[in-house]
């Protein structure tokens, strides 16, 4: 090609065929071409090309140097190759249209009644003229007939006279079943279906209108009222003449003197029990089947497994770890439990009929009465309290002291079971609160019994009663029995280590009533830490006096005592043994060698000794000594006396007994046992003929030493499992192809990931888009600012210029005229 | 008034009337305290100076009737004398009057010689008033101490022998001091002090001046030897109480910046002498060692060494010489918390002076006794046996030994010595792994026989290395359930770096209830399932809890 790009223009338009004569060799061109129709479509389409062929920027490739690649669009791309401009110059259409986006919306920014083309077509380019009228006619009769719809409000008269208005054509009625028999010949147009106007035909019997139908509905709704009417009017009828009768009817019965009466009563005595039991076996409960009576074996089974239970939860409390409390607290099962138990206790003896106290008595028999009144009125088998019991459950131990005033203290048992009778929880409410408040006040009570010797048997029932009633209610015991713990502290401190008679009591009852072998219990716990501080400190009291170690000895008993399942270790029983029995024996310094004593180092003579002259008479076959509490108080505060001092030993020995037995399992034995053994020898020096068990025991300790010391063996304490190194191994694909982009077997889950990554990239794209796009507006709008900003100084300065050049053209004037003046003078 | 009784003031026998008049007023002797106030007008108005001597009559009188008795009325007299004589002396101090002149003539020297006799004789009855023990605590006794001070004050200021002079008044102060610590009143605490109430009232001033702080040990090593010899034990006793009661509170040497910015009680400069260290620091250290070498009672000996270390030897020119004391209480066999307090001494002395102590860790090794773990300062000791233990160059068999002693005394310790003795020997083993054999030993022959020597007085040769903690695998299974999980550390895995002491250092079985106490609970008390047919033993009874007891 050659010549101006205008020449070269006009020969390419030419050469389609686009420009020039069109109609030349139009025979030629027909057979060969197109028709003109299909060749008005292509033009846009050639007209393009010859654009572009034209526009020889758009076709440049940029060559380099070099063979660089750049990524884009994900892809390696040489840079300057066809792709790499492709895709610049997608990016720049895309910039174009965006700025053609953008004035667009800039041109009708802020014009809130632009008007908006809704006419059907009026945008599509695929549609005739003729069609478009066509298809807008259609449009509009559907939203016609459309407003005739079934909940139309206008009456069937105004659809009526509306059908008048309707639209013509060519003096002809248009109507769309009018169009159906025009075109319905067969030419195919997209508004008629064939199908359809045959299946009219066939049709035997035309639909009712819904005009006749409404007719239909509205008649005989009519017709059914009316019938409606007629019958009332009909029953008031016969009613007014009933009422009218009525007073006749009376006058004639008053008149017959009872001889209706056997008419109705025709049924027999028998007949009329029979009703009378029918009817009340409705009231009756239907009965359940009873709990079929379990066999011994069973009852025994039941308990084996309940024991079980029980073992393995003590276990698991022993060993610390904490059991989840499945038997929560029902005060109304429990209660009866109970209840079961207490009815031995009345067997035994102490029923409430040998009562000398009346009220008690009359207590008793209104309960009975109100139990036994009417035994047909408690069908439903519920006691009703009516009236307010007289035993009044206490709420302090002060008002129960006060109610106990006049019982003698063997009575005590009975009158607790009376109120626990009383207010169990399933007669009134708030019970539960009352009798929680009143265990607490019953453990006060025991120990408030214990100062007193003769109280022995009462406080053993008592205390079988708190047992059992502890399983239901806990809380405020547990709360009461802490607040003692602190306050036997405060003796201990106060009292240079010294506790109460009650304190002693009330060691043994926290043993008889919690569990002593849990790893961490909430009462047993600080009874323990009290306890080894009373040891404690009575052995480091500037002078020891027998009240602290007969107060030691008891103490240490029942801290052995605590621990017979656990067996746990307490060293300060060790010690307080070991140095109690150096504080008794004679001559204490000829014990050696000192050194494998644990205690102590050095021995020191106290005054407590027994005195090495001192030969009791009795002969002590076995350590079985029994102390009485309040003795061993009374005596130890009594001047020292050698028989004492010497049941004491005994005392102590059975414990050094006892406390190896006990830690049998203990590695450590063998340091306790060479310190007992060395001590008991010392003491079998003196008294060998009075005390034949002690050579007996010193031999039996000896043997478990010399066993223990054979099979001692060092600790291995540190052998734990080796912890495997996590290990990062990487995985190695058989099949690997870098294009492939799972591995997954499972199409299914090939296929959600599939998706999900490409919403991810389309979310990402859309993202992208979206940032550009705001982007790009506002450089647009920084472009306009400064457009704008420019445009004034512009106009601002040819403002000021063409004043500048008027000012200096007047300026010349004046001069001008100066001169002109000056030259005229 | 008073010129009226200057015209009449001449004939004696008058005066000697008025006399008589009041003596049989009061009844005992004693003068009204109006006459004592006319008196001591007279004196400084008149120089009636003869009524001195009436004056000074009338506290043989106080004194005997004060020693008898409470009495108001013969103290409030006492204090009224009191205060005439030392405004008269006041005044006569003043006015230089005291002081001999070489212009006065022979009668003129006389009379000052006769006034300064008076004088003295005053200050010997203040001392001796603050000295004696009355019948009860007379108030009148603070007044005379604060006239005594008043006087050192005054002294100070006037007879000094030029106008620029410093002059700090030391023979009185001395005797003032010396009748403070001879003082019989007051009873010898349980800390080893007295609760004296003069010296308190002393101690207050004292605290704060530095004049008192310097000449208090200036002057009286001299003395505190001479007493050592002359009194009695039970008089140095309360001798010593009264020195630690003063000596134990701060001095102004280590407290304050510099000496001579500190306040004085003559309220004016002192002599250069007063404002060196090295001086007071000599004589400092001169008076402690004397006073150390009295006979203490055991509470002294403890609370001196309680504030040793940390008062006592940074105001010394020379602590070594303070180590024969220390060796010797460190040596002391029959009492446990002697050697340990001393230790924190000794520690400092070594760490500050490079003292030497052969065979200190046998020493410390012999301090672990049964006893240890159930002392108040056990704390204190292992506090300091951390300190002395924290060497990595220890020999193993060394700390083996402390391990496997402290393992032992646990065995038989308080609850609260065993909180101790677990993460203390954790730290140890952990400092010295060597020692682990003692908890994991799979090297062991069948015939294993503990090789540990419980007798050996050295830890280097006690074996312990072959030996194990069998003790502390005990203490697994202690009562106290937080001791038994503690010690459950040395049968897992050794991960943590160490235990910081501290944490464990001070519990008792009071602070282990008191978090008992708020402990709160989820659910019910456990109880026990076990059936027992009775509470206390009866005779035919099998299944008794308490067996073997009765109420």
């Amino acid at each position: 090609m050659a010549g101006s790009q205008l020449k070269q223009l006009k020969e390419a338009l030419r050469a389609k065929g686009l420009v020039g004569q069109t109609n030349v060799k139009k025979k030629s061109k027909t057979s060969k071409r197109t028709p003109s129709e299909t060749r008005r479509n292509d033009k846009e389409q050639v007209i393009n090309e010859i654009r572009s062929q034209f526009n020889q920027f758009d076709q440049r490739l940029n060559r380099t140097k070099r063979d660089v690649s750049v990524i884009q669009g994900g892809k390696f791309v040489k840079a300057g190759s066809k792709q790499h401009n492709d895709a610049t110059r997608s990016k720049s259409n895309v910039q174009k249209n965006m700025k053609m986006q953008y004035d667009l919306e800039k041109r009708s920014h802020g014009k809130n009644s632009a008007i908006v083309d809704r006419r059907f077509g009026e945008s599509n380019k695929h549609l005739s003229a003729e069609e478009k009228m066509l298809e807008r006619f259609t449009r509009e009769k559907q939203s016609q007939s459309k407003k005739r719809g079934l909940y139309s409000i206008e009456s069937e008269d105004e659809y009526d006279e509306d059908e008048g208005l309707t639209l013509t054509h060519g003096g002809k009625v248009l109507s769309l079943e009018d169009e159906d028999d025009a075109i319905g010949d067969g030419s195919a147009t997209r508004f008629v279906d064939e199908d359809q106007l045959e299946d009219e035909a066939d049709q035997p019997q035309r639909k009712k209108s819904k005009k006749e139908v409404m007719k239909e509905i509205i008649a005989k709704s009519k017709f059914y009222k009316h019938q409606r009417q007629v019958e009332f009017q009909k029953t008031q009828d016969n009613i007014e003449d009933l009422d009218e009768e009525f007073g006749d009817i009376m006058q004639e019965i008053a008149n017959i003197k009872n001889p209706a009466k056997p008419k109705f009563s025709t049924k027999t005595e028998e007949e009329k029990e029979y009703d009378s039991k029918v009817r009340e076996l409705t009231y009756d409960r239907r009965s359940v089947p009873a709990d079929r009576t379990k066999t011994d074996e069973e009852l025994k089974k039941e308990h084996d497994d309940r024991m079980k239970k029980l073992e393995a939860d003590r276990l698991k409390r022993m060993s610390g770890m904490e059991i989840e409390d499945d038997r929560n607290a029902e005060g109304d099962d429990l209660d009866d439990e109970f209840w079961a138990g207490s009815d031995d206790n009345e067997e035994d003896g102490f029923t409430i009929k040998d009562s000398e106290n009346e009220e008690e008595d009359e207590e008793e028999d209104e309960d009975d009465d109100n139990d036994d009144e009417n035994p047909n009125s408690k069908p439903i088998g519920r006691v009703s309290v009516k009236k307010q019991p007289q035993i009044i459950i206490p709420a302090s131990h002060e008002d129960f002291l006060a109610s106990l005033k006049d019982i003698d203290t063997t009575r005590h048992p009975a009158y607790v079971n009376k109120i626990i009778e009383i207010y169990r929880p399933n007669l009134a409410e708030g019970n539960k609160d009352k009798m929680n408040t009143f265990v607490g006040i019953l453990f006060e009570h025991i120990l408030y019994l214990s100062e007193d010797d003769s109280n022995t048997a009462t406080i053993e029932k008592l205390s079988a009663i708190l047992k059992k009633l502890a399983e239901s209610y806990n809380q405020v015991l547990v709360e009461t029995i802490r607040q003692e713990i602190n306050f036997i502290q405060e003796r201990v401190l106060d009292n240079s280590g010294l506790i109460l008679k009650r304190d002693y009591v009330f060691f043994i009852i926290i043993g008889y009533l919690f569990s002593t072998s849990d790893h961490y219990h909430l009462i047993v716990t600080p009874c323990l830490i009290v306890m080894a501080e009373t040891l404690t400190t009575l052995i480091y009291q500037p002078k020891a006096s027998l009240a602290h170690i007969t107060q030691g000895i008891f103490i240490s008993d029942i801290l052995l005592n605590y621990q017979r399942f656990s067996k746990r270790y307490i060293p300060e029983i060790v010690n307080f043994i070991e140095k109690a029995l150096l504080i008794l024996s004679p001559e204490p310094t000829g014990i050696s060698p000192s050194a494998l004593l644990l205690s102590t180092n050095s021995i020191i003579d106290t005054q407590l000794n027994l005195s090495k002259s001192f030969k009791p008479e009795e002969i002590f076959k076995t350590t079985d000594i029994q102390f009485s509490i309040g003795d061993l108080i009374n005596k130890s505060n009594q001047e020292a006396d050698n028989a004492f001092k010497f049941q004491l030993l005994i005392k102590l020995i059975s414990l050094v007994e006892k406390s190896v037995n006990l830690w049998k399992e203990k590695t450590n034995l063998i340091e306790v046992l060479n310190s007992d053994i060395i001590i008991l020898k010392h003491f079998i020096k003196y008294y060998a003929t009075q005390l034949p068990f002690l050579v007996d025991l010193i031999a039996r300790l000896t043997k478990i030493r010399t066993n223990l010391s054979n099979e001692r063996i060092p600790l291995v304490l540190q052998h734990h499992r080796a912890i495997p190194i996590a290990t990062y191994a990487p995985k190695f694909e058989e099949n690997f192809n870098p294009d492939k982009k799972s591995y997954d077997s499972n199409v299914e889950r090939q296929e959600v990931s599939k998706m999900k990554n490409q919403l991810k990239k389309e979310r990402k794209a859309a993202l992208k888009d979206i940032r550009q796009e705001s982007r790009f507006v506002a450089n647009e709008q920084i472009e306009e600012k400064k457009q704008m900003y420019d445009q004034y100084h512009k106009k601002m300065a040819n403002i000021v210029n063409t004043i500048a050049t008027t000012e200096g053209a007047e300026k010349n004037e004046y001069e001008r005229e100066k001169k002109l003046r000056k030259s005229k003078k | 008034m008073a010129p009226k009784r200057k015209a009449a003031s001449v004939p004696k026998g008058k005066k000697s009337s008025k006399k008589d008049e009041t003596l049989v007023e009061s009844g005992s002797g004693l003068l009204s305290i109006e006459a004592i106030k006319d008196l001591g007008s007279e004196i400084i108005q008149s120089s009636k100076y003869n009524n001195f001597v009436i004056l000074l009559e009338q506290y043989e009188l106080v004194k005997s009737e004060l020693k008898k008795s409470k009495n108001n009325q013969i103290e409030s007299v006492g204090r009224q004398v009191s205060l005439t004589l030392f405004k008269c002396f006041q005044n006569l101090l003043q006015n230089e009057k005291l002081v001999t002149k070489k212009s006065f003539d022979d009668n003129q020297k006389l009379v000052v010689k006769w006034l300064i006799s008076k004088f003295d004789n005053f200050k010997s009855i203040i001392f001796e008033f603050i000295q004696t023990k009355f019948a009860y605590e007379t108030s009148l006794q603070l007044d005379l101490l604060e006239i005594g001070l008043n006087f050192i004050k005054l002294e100070s200021q006037n007879l000094k022998s030029g106008p620029n002079d410093l002059f700090f008044s030391n023979i009185t102060y001395k005797n003032l001091i010396q009748a403070l610590l001879l003082s019989e009143n007051g009873q010898i605490l349980s800390d080893g002090s007295s609760d004296n109430f003069i010296l308190l009232e002393f101690i207050e001033k004292f605290q704060i001046n530095w004049d008192l702080q310097f000449y208090f040990f200036n002057n009286l090593s001299e003395t505190l030897q001479e007493w050592k010899t002359i009194k009695s034990k039970s008089e140095l006793r309360k001798i010593f109480a009264h020195y630690f009661t003063i000596i134990r509170s701060q001095l102004l040497l280590s407290s304050s910046e510099s000496l001579e910015e500190s306040s004085t009680w003559i309220q004016s400069k002192l002599p250069s002498i007063a404002y060196k260290q090295s001086t007071f620091k000599t004589q400092y250290q001169k008076s402690i060692l004397v006073i150390l070498s009295y006979p203490l009672l055991a509470s002294q000996y403890k609370s001196i060494l309680l504030i040793l270390h940390k008062r006592i030897i940074p105001n010394m020119a020379q602590p070594q010489s303070i180590m024969d004391f220390l060796t010797d209480s460190y040596n002391i066999k029959d009492d446990l918390i002697i050697p340990i307090l001393t230790l924190n001494s000794l520690y400092e002395l070594m760490k500050k002076y490079n003292l030497e102590y052969p065979d200190f860790y046998t020493k410390l090794y012999s301090l672990l006794t049964p006893e240890l773990l159930y002392t108040r300062y056990r704390s204190r000791f292992f506090r300091l046996c951390d300190l002395f233990l924290s060497s990595t160059h220890l020999s193993a068999n060394l700390v083996a030994s402390f391990i496997k002693k402290l393992a032992r005394l646990a065995m038989a310790s308080s609850a609260s010595g065993a909180v101790i003795v677990i993460p203390f020997t954790y730290n140890l083993l952990k400092r010295h792994p060597t020692c682990m054999i003692m908890l994991h030993n799979t090297s062991a022959s069948r015939d294993y026989q503990d090789p540990f020597d419980n007798d050996e007085k050295d830890p280097l040769k006690t074996n312990a290395i072959g030996s194990s903690l069998w003790e502390l695998e005990t203490l697994m299974t202690h009562y106290h359930p937080n001791i038994a999980t503690l010690a459950k550390i040395f049968s897992e895995p050794f991960r943590k770096h160490s235990y910081n002491l501290e944490d464990f250092l001070d519990w008792s079985y009071i602070t282990l209830l008191d978090s008992e106490k708020t402990r709160r609970y989820k659910t019910m008390a456990a109880l026990e399932f076990e059936e027992f047919s009775n509470l206390f033993e009866i005779d035919d009874s099998v299944n008794v809890y308490a067996k073997g007891w009765t109420l």
